[in-house]
This record gives structure tokens, C-alpha cells and sequence, in this order.
């Protein structure tokens, strides 16, 4: 190959010399001072040929080479997100925010296995009551079931009440089962590396609540898929996302002043008393009808703004724990 | 440290390797072709952090896709394939905070859309295309090099240089017969 | 106790009359302290504090009573605590894993931490630690597969990420064989950025070699404040050798060269008095406690 400018000099020794290209030409491809033609007949032929190339390199910053190639294999080190993850990138969610997500600590198989493993038993107990299946549903607004008493009307309250006994254990676990992923999450025991956090400029609050979104996330969706393999109404599973979501947020809010493991075991136990005062009452509606719904999503605003209030108290608690 | 079994392979071995995960012969790839490709990528880029960037993305696509080389032309075009398109991606990346969709990108690594009249240009020593292309203007110039010396597609060389798909094609057209008056 | 404050330099933290107590036990017992530029070892044995008063400069803990100052910051408020938190790089004494980490994996994980959000910043800061402390080849091994000096070093790595400013180590080098100890004393004397670091560490030759300061902590009170050299004047005059074992001595041991080593307030007539090392000192002071 000809170009412009070659001059008859002999190529430099030291390697296998390539025939058609000085050393000269290279140094200049290689700073930019090539002529636009010429430059680009130089890098048309560098890639091809094992000289050139070598040649090339070493006229270049090999510290500025030998940092891109640690970066790489860094970067070939660290895990690629999975299917979730992916999704979640591809909705614009920072990379970070995913990165965070895909090592929150309650995410593990184990985990997923328990949880499984109770909701089957809330279904089981479900068949047990009702084997047949109900006919009609749980009445979740209306009259308390045990109202004034005409034939049809008792037949009917049967009905419900049998219903409400059969989707109760269900009803009832349901919104514990993100709560309990939630303080998990959270729990020093279960975050190994707890104090690194803490002495983070993380806030505290950011890191519980991405970590708190995938845990809920993630458990509200088999609860969800468990719920329409109940003998109810295939509805059901949405009566329940404001209750969860309260019980989460109560638990939280809670936690700014005794902790989240304490927070959401005082938060468990008060969904556990209004599901039974409920039932006892006979009166299922409190609990999950519209003035249930009402009443969570106000427990649920409520939280929210304690939470944000005191944010920082949140994390100052954490601080009062830690200990040799 | 074990001992380096890389360093008698050629390149289309080494990417074999690398298909089968050995990370010495990515390594190994890596030291015979990352200063031309960073030499070739910062010709066409001004910011070298996009460009470190865009050198780390095609190792690291290498890495994923080395099978899609099936032994169709030389490694190191198929490679610079790879690069421009990491580069394009990470230059938009900068210019506007989003992420690219990829995986296009890779599929169409090896398509390179060879006319008979590229293949003359190509073929002419290039002593002769100097003052030629000199004489161009930036504009076709640039279209050029993008469509054959880079192996674009149209609407690739499109999002590169920020005009629409007509334009780059009616630029390729002048250029080209610029270039064939200049030369006869 | 003598005070040894760097002249004409502002002291980097600040204590005073610093006090933390666990249930019944007082930890830290009106300790006061100023530190400034350089390495400082804390020196002391178990149960004396270290742990504590690190914890409390790493703004994990917060004392009962008395004033801190870090870094220019109050960590009592908690918006200058967040600022420490920005300049500071921290390993605890018992630092935990996730079980399915890979090197790289944590370290990331960590910057997250640290709030460095761009992923290209990012992956080369975790890229530069693992060069500095000779991690680059395990990046993607699995951490529970790790031996102990290894995850030290892991650990380490991770308070290095960020160069910040303030180092607080608690026993970094705890499990390490002597060459790891070596190379530890190199990256910590030739670290850029020039940080201030204070180490908490049971080996007093360690303290001599790389510290410019030491303190010795003894029952949650600090008992001496200075450099090395006047850890070991302490003991200056009150070392000496012999052949056997001597009564009359507070501590003796037998040396590597069967010679055996005694260190007492008062040295019995013509003893061959040999001039006391910082780790002299510490016994001396720490009346051998370890």
C-alpha cells in the first residue's frame, strides 16, 4: 500500500516489522497529526495487521490502557441483573437503585420457600373448612350477619359466616407476611454488614424504604396468586393490598421510635386483634369492607407522615442500639 | 497465577476461548486490540471519558457475544464492530441521560453492507483517494467514512452524525461521484 | 499523661469527657482526646473501650454525655453527622457478610452505600481499591469461600472506598500472618490523599512502626496521650535481660533467643538494662494485662 508521505526509511528493528507502514506514520496516526487521508488509510490497515497493532500500543498511555482493562474485569466480576432487574432498567430505575434492590438480604430462595410454605397452610385450612367451595362469596359490605332472622336470611348467614371462617386464616396472615419481610429486612440479625450502613451517608430511610419496596413487592405477589387458588371470590386478594400496605407503614412509623423489629411486632399484633374483634363480632365488614379500606388507607396516610417527620429519629435509634 | 496459555493463539482461537468463558484470553484479546480501537474511537469522539467508557462496553460485549463470530472476516473488523456501535450508544448515553437498548445493536455486528462501488473505493489504493477525499467536503466526507469505513447502516450513519436517513444517502451519492470524477 | 496535640495544626477529633455505658458497665469513663493529622493507634486490651470509642468517632454510636467534634462536624446533629459520614471509611471489629456476595458484589454494594451513584465512578473506584489492597484476581469469588485474612483485607478495601478522608479501623489487622501485616503497614503509610486514621490493635510493634501518635486505653479511661517514643521512655530504665527468670519483676518472658525479658519499676543492681520499646510501655502501664 502507498500512502502520502511515505519515505523510503528503513523500519524501525525490535519486532517483526511490518513493510508498509514507518513508524513515523504511526506516531502521527497515533497524536492525531495525520492528514485526514492519510489517518485514514493508517486505520484501515492497523486493525488487520499484528505489527501495526503492537506498534501502536506501545506508543500509547499504558496507564490510561492498564485502568480501562481493571475496570473491565471488575465490571466482568459483578453480577448481571436478572430478568427483574432488567425489567426494572428498562423503566429507567437508576442503575443503583436496581444494583440496591437486587441484594436486599430477604430476597433469598429460603425466604420465598417460607413464605410459600404458610400461604399454602392459610389455603389448606381455607379447603378444610369449606371442601366444596362457597357459593356466593363473603359478604363484605351489608348488615352483620347476624341480623334479624328469616329463613333465607339464616341460610345466607350461614353461608357467610362459613365463608368468613374458611378465608380468615388467609385473611388474616395475608398482610403479615410483607410486614414480617419487611422488619426482616431490617433486622441487624439478618443484615450482616449493618454497621457499614449505618456509618453510610445513606439515609437510613431511603435504604429502608427501596428495601421495603422490594420486599413487599415481592411477597405481594405470591400472596396475591395465592389468593385465587382460595375457594372465594377471585377479587379477594385486592381487599387486602390497603390493609398490607397500613400494616407496613404502621410498623415503620413505629419503628422511628422503638425500632422496626418492635414496630412491626406491635403492628402485626394490632391487625391480629381488629381481624379477631372482627370475627368475633361477627362483623367482617369493619375489617375489610369499604369502612376497612377507608380506615387503612388513613392509617396508611397517617404513617407516611410520621415517617417523614421523623426521619432522622429513625435512624438515630439505630445508632442508640449499636453496641460492642 | 497460572500459567498463560494465550499468548500463541491467533484471534479467532482467542475469541473461541472467550465464548467458553476464559477470562486470560479475553485479557489477552484485550492487550493486542485495545490501543487501536481506543486510537480508532477517539478519532470519532472528543470526550475520553465516553470513550474509556465506550473500550470497557465492547470488551465487555465480546464477552457476552464472542459466539456470534462465526469465522466471517477478520476478527478485528468484527470487533470494530462492535466498538462504533458501543461508542454511538455511549456517546447518546452522555448526551441525553437514558439507557440504550443493546441487544440491536450486537445482532448486527458482522452486517456490513458492501456495494460493488464500495468495494472499488476500498479497493483503490488509497494513494491515489487521497487528495480526493480531501477535496471533499466535511459533510461527505464524513458520510463516507461513516457508511464505508465504518460499516454503518444508513440509519445507524443517520444517528450518528444527528441528520435524517435521506440526507446521508444523498450525501454517500455525492460524495461517490465526487470521488469517481476526481479519480478518472 | 502528657497531651501531644499537633502545633499549629486544628485537631481532627476532638473528646471530651466522652462517657458510654452498656446495662451496669461504664465503657468509656470521661475519656478526652485530641487527635489530628496522621495514624494514630489506639492501643489497650480487651473490654478496655476501643471498640467503643471507635464506634462512637464512627458516628455508629452515640455517647451519654460529653462533646465530639469530627472533622470539623457535631455528630450530635444530624445533618453534620451525614457529613462525616461522607468523608469517613469504617470497619467495624466483626464485620458481616451477605452469604452470596462475590468480592465485587460487596464492594459495590458498599460505594452504593457511600452514595456513589454513577456507575462508571462507581465500578472504577471498586476497581481501584481491589488493585490497591491485591484483591483483582478474587473479584468474582464468593466471599464465604474467603479465609479470614482475606476478608480482613475485603474489609479494609471497603473503608478505603470513596479516599476518605477519616479512616477508623478496629483491629485491622486481627488474623493476618506477619507478611500480611507488612504489606498492611505499607498501604497505610503510603495511602494518597494523606487521611487521617486511627486503628485500634493489640500489637504494639505495629503501633511503633507505623503510628505518629498513640493512645493507651485502659478501663475505659485514657491513660497516656503521645507518640511512640514516649510510650516506650516510659519504660526507660525499668527493661532488662538476664538469663533466667528473676523474681522482682512485674512482667517476664522468655525472648526468641532464650535470653528472658523483664520489666519492673524497679530493676534489681546490675541488671543489663536494655533501652524499652513501645510495647515496654503499653506493659508497663497495662501492668500486663493483654
Amino acid at each position: 500500500m502507498t500512502g502520502p508521505g511515505r519515505a523510503g526509511r528503513p523500519s524501525r528493528p525490535a519486532q517483526p516489522a511490518c513493510a508498509q507502514l514507518s513508524g513515523g506514520l504511526l506516531a502521527g496516526y497515533a497524536s492525531g497529526a495525520l492528514d485526514e487521508a492519510t489517518a485514514w488509510s493508517v486505520e484501515a490497515h492497523v486493525p488487520g495487521c499484528a505489527p501495526c497493532r503492537t506498534a501502536l500500543a506501545a506508543r500509547l498511555d499504558g496507564s490510561r490502557l492498564e485502568r480501562n482493562k481493571s475496570v473491565l474485569l471488575t465490571r466482568l466480576a459483578l453480577p448481571r441483573p436478572g430478568p427483574v432487574g432488567r425489567a426494572l432498567r428498562w423503566c429507567r430505575v437508576p442503575d443503583h437503585v436496581v444494583t440496591l434492590l437486587s441484594a436486599t438480604p430477604a430476597l433469598r430462595r429460603s425466604w420465598l420457600a417460607g413464605v410459600a410454605l404458610v400461604l399454602a397452610a392459610a389455603i389448606g385450612a381455607a379447603y378444610l373448612v369449606a371442601p366444596d367451595g362457597l357459593a356466593g362469596g363473603p359478604a363484605l359490605a351489608g348488615p352483620a350477619v347476624g341480623g334479624p332472622a328469616t329463613s333465607g336470611a339464616t341460610l345466607a348467614a350461614a353461608a357467610a359466616v362459613r365463608a368468613w371462617v374458611a378465608l380468615m386464616p388467609y385473611l388474616a396472615i395475608a398482610p403479615l407476611v410483607p410486614l414480617i419481610a419487611v422488619a426482616a429486612a431490617f433486622s441487624a440479625r439478618l443484615d450482616p454488614a449493618y454497621e457499614l450502613a449505618l456509618a453510610a451517608p445513606v439515609s437510613a430511610l431511603w435504604l429502608l424504604l427501596v428495601r421495603a419496596t422490594a420486599v413487599v413487592a415481592v411477597t405481594l405477589v405470591p400472596t396475591a396468586v395465592a389468593a385465587l387458588a382460595l375457594p372465594g371470590p377471585w377479587w379477594l386478594a385486592s381487599v387486602l393490598l390497603l390493609p398490607a400496605l397500613a400494616v407496613c407503614a404502621a410498623a415503620l412509623a413505629a419503628g422511628t421510635a422503638v425500632g422496626p423489629v418492635t414496630g412491626a411486632v406491635g403492628a402485626g399484633a394490632a391487625w391480629l386483634a381488629v381481624v379477631t374483634a372482627a370475627t368475633v363480632a361477627q362483623r367482617p365488614a369493619v375489617a375489610f369492607g369499604p369502612a376497612g379500606q377507608a380506615a387503612a388507607a388513613a392509617v396508611l396516610l397517617a404513617a407516611a407522615a410520621v415517617l417523614a417527620v421523623r426521619r432522622d429519629r429513625f435512624e438515630s435509634v439505630r445508632t442508640r442500639r449499636a453496641g460492642p | 497465577m497460572t500459567p498463560d496459555h494465550t499468548a500463541d493463539l491467533d484471534d479467532a482461537s482467542l475469541l473461541r476461548a472467550v465464548g467458553r468463558g476464559d477470562e486470560q484470553a479475553l485479557a489477552r484479546l484485550y492487550d493486542r486490540h485495545a490501543g487501536w480501537l481506543l486510537v480508532r474511537m477517539q478519532r470519532r469522539c472528543a470526550s475520553p471519558d465516553t470513550v474509556d467508557q465506550a473500550l470497557q462496553d465492547t470488551f465487555l460485549a465480546l464477552w457476552r457475544h464472542a459466539r456470534r463470530y462465526r469465522g466471517q472476516g477478520e476478527v478485528s473488523a468484527f470487533i470494530w464492530g462492535i466498538g462504533i456501535r458501543r461508542l454511538i450508544d455511549a456517546a447518546r448515553a452522555d448526551a441525553r441521560p437514558r439507557r440504550a437498548e443493546q441487544a440491536s445493536r450486537d445482532s448486527r455486528a458482522a452486517e456490513l453492507v458492501q456495494s460493488a462501488e464500495d468495494e472499488v473505493l476500498l479497493g483503490i489504493e488509497y494513494g491515489r483517494l487521497g487528495p480526493a477525499l480531501t477535496q471533499l467536503s466535511p459533510e461527505l466526507r464524513a458520510a463516507i467514512q461513516a457508511t464505508v469505513l465504518d460499516g454503518l447502516s444508513m440509519a445507524e450513519a443517520a444517528r450518528l452524525l444527528g441528520v435524517p436517513e435521506g440526507t446521508v444517502k444523498s450525501r454517500c451519492h455525492r460524495a461517490r461521484i465526487q470521488l469517481r470524477e476526481a479519480l478518472t | 499523661m502528657s497531651e501531644s496535640v499537633d502545633i499549629g495544626c486544628e485537631p481532627v477529633i476532638a473528646a471530651r469527657q466522652l462517657t458510654r455505658r452498656y446495662g451496669g458497665t461504664l465503657a468509656l469513663d470521661g475519656v478526652e482526646l485530641t487527635l489530628g493529622r496522621g495514624v494514630t493507634g489506639l492501643l489497650g486490651p480487651n473490654g478496655a473501650g476501643k471498640t467503643t470509642l471507635l464506634s462512637i468517632l464512627a458516628t455508629v454510636a452515640a455517647p451519654d454525655a460529653g462533646r465530639l467534634s469530627v472533622l470539623g462536624q457535631d455528630p450530635a446533629d444530624a445533618g453534620q453527622r451525614v457529613e462525616i459520614r461522607r468523608r469517613l471509611g469504617y470497619l467495624p471489629q466483626d464485620l458481616g457478610f451477605h452469604r452470596h456476595f462475590t468480592v465485587a458484589a460487596f464492594l459495590d454494594y458498599v460505594a452504593i452505600l457511600k452514595e456513589i451513584t454513577d456507575p462508571r465512578r462507581r465500578h472504577a473506584e471498586v476497581a481501584r481499591v481491589l488493585a490497591q489492597l491485591d484483591l483483582a484476581e478474587r473479584a468474582g469469588q464468593r466471599i464465604r469461600t474467603l479465609s479470614g485474612g482475606l476478608r480482613r483485607r475485603l474489609g479494609l478495601a471497603q473503608a478505603l472506598l470513596g479516599q476518605p478522608e477519616l479512616l477508623v479501623l478496629d483491629e485491622p489487622v486481627a488474623g493476618l500472618d506477619v507478611e500480611q501485616r507488612l504489606r498492611f503497614r505499607e498501604l497505610i503509610s503510603g495511602l494518597p490523599g494523606d487521611p487521617v486514621v486511627v486503628l485500634a490493635t493489640h500489637h504494639a510493634d505495629d503501633v511503633a512502626a507505623i503510628c505518629s501518635s498513640v493512645v493507651v486505653l485502659l478501663d475505659g479511661r485514657v491513660r497516656f496521650s503521645g507518640t511512640p517514643a514516649e510510650l516506650a521512655g516510659l519504660a526507660a530504665g525499668r527493661v532488662w535481660r538476664a538469663a533466667e527468670r528473676q523474681a522482682g519483676a512485674e512482667l517476664s518472658w522468655r525472648t526468641g533467643d532464650g535470653q528472658w525479658r523483664h520489666i519492673g519499676h524497679e530493676p534489681p543492681p546490675g541488671a543489663a538494662v536494655v533501652p524499652p520499646t513501645a510495647e515496654d510501655g503499653y506493659l508497663l502501664l497495662s501492668g500486663g494485662a493483654r
